[in-house]
């Protein structure tokens, strides 16, 4: 039990020190590592994609002249675009493989995220979208600062930011290490390095306008292919749902009861907390709030969300069928499952496997592509998320109080932070590896939801909001979230190699998340000093501002 | 034209002021929050509905619909359906009401 989560670390420290012979030797995990028969049709597609990704980071470089540029795109994306891009930081592993994946070990279950992904729109779009465009400029704590002490409140937004990013970066640097682990045959600590460094490069080079590029290109490339599995899959089946989930009940241990809920049923306050988590925490993710602000304005903010909306969602209910296609076809063939009759390269790989079921080399090459490259544009987005709250957030407007002429010095920190952030998701991808993808994601919505919804909403409704409110809401919605999910199963358990949790929820949203608005209502209400007085004054500005867009940055065109 | 390099401006207090005092932006909030609300309060009713339904009523959702079909699929996607729709509607009633009277009082404001 406990010798699992020892091999995880041994493989980590060795990965972290980068010697590949000592990673090789130090892990259990590593141990019989699936081995695709080497598929050169797959593999060259492959190749060709990651290349071609590559070539429009390098063209967007070029193009990418101030930090507006680097941060959003310079404002200038249209909002059809920006949807697109959007769709294309969720048609990721958390959808693409997470969902189906889930769906595949557990059927019905598995669509309570497909659905908590969604819902969380028109939370965003009816409370935030048009107050938050209107008041910010490249991040959320643009518009959290906008009448509080931007010190004190940058620096909490922008650890939070940072916390959130590298939550969500676990669940895709799982996804991607999976992937390459089953493709080419790597070890999956050398996938893990593999990966960290084409997104370190993905960053470096491109910015934010070379990933909304790659995410909209592959937006497109995965609801096209996604769609033709599905078709190929229902062909099999006279074009009947019907037909192919009579097959999948037959196919799977579970037979009837993966067509409804059945883990849910068992523990009603984990699914109540996780779907809270999922329904509040799109509005605590800074790299999709942060998405806003790549387009002119907040009529196109709204139009690129309602686009996101719906083909995320049309996205979500293909997953959803291909994870029960893979119970259908692919579950029982030798072909895809190892000696001990699990799915080779763990789940993970279930809609990888049904493309190459219904679709032959030609279609592995092509899903494991895309999926591979939008990871690694989803990656890139991310850390560029993270390193602008430090270098936008704490060092351009903190440290150096925006005395930066140029923005060239806070270039700089956003490259090295975007360094570490790759580092650092090497190695959490590592500690975490085996566990479901769209879990992963889950806890980031959890820690967003609580540490970043709260103080946002409040910022922008509440006037007697002040400065020591959004630092005590802040801290306490990310240090409850976080500790919670330490305690919790998967981390407690499955890395820490404990016999039992501490915190029973699988997700610590029902607790954390009324705590963040506990602290921010309560550090505000305690606030007496002038400062406080002065803040809660400027209110009715800033709602002029936050209604109106009155002075809102111009963006520029391309 | 590149985006100017210094912190977001502010706007001038005075214009902030009379802007605040102009009886069409008061209906122009309001009507952005009823708008607001009327998306978000549905939603919430809608999936935490459902929500409850699943864990209190499993039974209902196990109800079989065709060969292997149960109910729960066709409300699970229906759920997704109604988010899509909610968005939507927001969406186009704020672009050409609250825009509208957005514009108009820029306009009228504007030196």
């Amino acid at each position: 039990m406990s010798q699992i989560p020892n091999g995880r670390l041994a493989a980590l420290s060795a990965a972290a020190v980068m010697t590949p012979a000592l990673a090789l030797a130090a892990g259990p995990n590593i141990g019989p590592v699936v081995r695709q028969t080497v598929n050169p049709t797959a593999i060259g597609m492959f190749l060709v994609f990651v290349l071609v990704t590559l070539g429009i980071t390098f063209w967007a470089a070029r193009r990418t002249r101030s930090v507006g540029d680097f941060y959003n795109a310079g404002g200038g994306i249209s909002g059809f675009q920006n949807g697109l891009a959007i769709a294309g930081d969720y048609v990721s592993a958390a959808s693409f493989l997470g969902i189906s994946a889930l769906v595949y070990t557990s059927g019905y279950d598995g669509l309570i995220y497909s659905i908590g992904f969604l819902v969380g729109w028109p939370i965003v779009v009816g409370l935030l979208a048009d107050r938050l465009r209107n008041l910010g400029r490249f991040t959320f704590a643009d518009a959290v600062s906008y009448r509080l002490q931007p010190g004190p409140v940058r620096t909490v937004a922008a650890v939070n930011s940072l916390v959130v990013v590298l939550f969500y970066l676990i669940a895709q640097m799982v996804g991607a290490g999976a992937l390459i682990q089953t493709l080419f045959g790597l070890p999956y600590d050398a996938a893990e390095i593999v990966v960290g460094i084409l997104m370190i490069l993905y960053v470096l080079f491109g910015g934010m306008l070379a990933t909304t590029w790659v995410q909209i290109i592959k937006a497109c490339l995965m609801l096209a292919g996604t769609t033709t599995i599905v078709l190929l899959t229902l062909s099999r089946f006279g074009f009947s749902l019907d037909a192919l989930f009579a097959s999948a009940v037959a196919a799977h241990p579970r037979h009837a009861a993966i067509m409804a809920p059945g883990a849910q049923v068992a523990h009603p306050l984990s699914t109540l907390s996780l779907g809270i988590a999922l329904m509040f925490g799109t509005g605590g993710l800074p790299h999709i709030l942060m998405r806003f602000f790549t387009v002119p304005d907040a009529r196109a903010a709204r139009s690129s969300i309602a686009w996101a909306t719906g083909l995320v969602g049309y996205f979500y209910v293909m997953t959803s069928l291909v994870g029960f296609g893979a119970i259908a076809l692919i579950s029982h063939d030798p072909l895809y499952l190892d000696a001990a009759g699990r799915l080779r390269g763990s789940t993970t790989m279930a809609a990888l496997h049904l493309s190459h079921a219904v679709g032959g080399d030609l279609m592995l090459g092509f899903m494991s592509a895309v999926a591979f490259a939008t990871i690694l544009a989803v990656v890139a987005g991310l850390t560029i998320a993270g390193a602008s709250a430090i270098s936008h957030d704490l060092y351009a407007c903190v440290l150096r109080r925006g005395e930066d002429p140029g923005g060239r010095s806070e270039k700089r920190v956003t490259q090295v932070t975007s360094l570490a952030i790759g580092l650092i998701a090497v190695a959490l991808g590592i500690l975490f590896q085996g566990e479901n993808v769209a879990f992963l994601v889950g806890l980031a919505f959890a820690v967003a939801a609580s540490a970043n919804f709260p103080v946002l909403l409040l910022a922008m409704y509440w006037r007697g909001f002040t400065t020591r409110g959004a630092v005590w809401g802040g801290w306490l919605g990310m240090l409850s979230s976080v500790g919670l999910t330490v305690l919790s199963k998967a981390v407690w358990v499955a890395i820490l190699g404990f016999q039992h949790p501490m915190f029973g929820l699988d997700s610590p949203a029902l607790i954390s998340l009324p705590l963040g608005f506990l602290g921010g209502w309560l550090g505000s209400i305690t606030d007496r000093t002038g400062r406080a007085a002065r803040e809660r004054a400027a209110f009715d500005e800033q709602y002029v501002r936050s209604q109106t867009g009155i002075g809102a940055a111009v963006a520029t065109s391309h | 034209m590149p985006v100017e390099e210094t912190p977001a401006g502010r706007t001038e207090p005075g214009l902030a002021a009379a802007i605040a005092a102009d009886p069409a932006f008061r209906v122009l909030a309001q009507r952005r929050a009823r708008l607001g609300l009327s998306v978000v309060i549905p939603t919430m009713v809608i999936y935490f509905g459902y929500l409850a339904v699943l864990v209190s009523a499993p039974e209902l959702l196990r109800m079989r619909l065709g060969q292997a079909t149960t109910l729960g699929l066709p409300l699970g996607f229906g759920v997704m359906v109604a988010t899509f729709l909610l968005v939507l509607f927001y969406v186009r009633r704020a672009g050409s009401d609250l825009d509208r009277l957005t514009q108009t009082i820029i306009a009228r404001h504007a030196r």
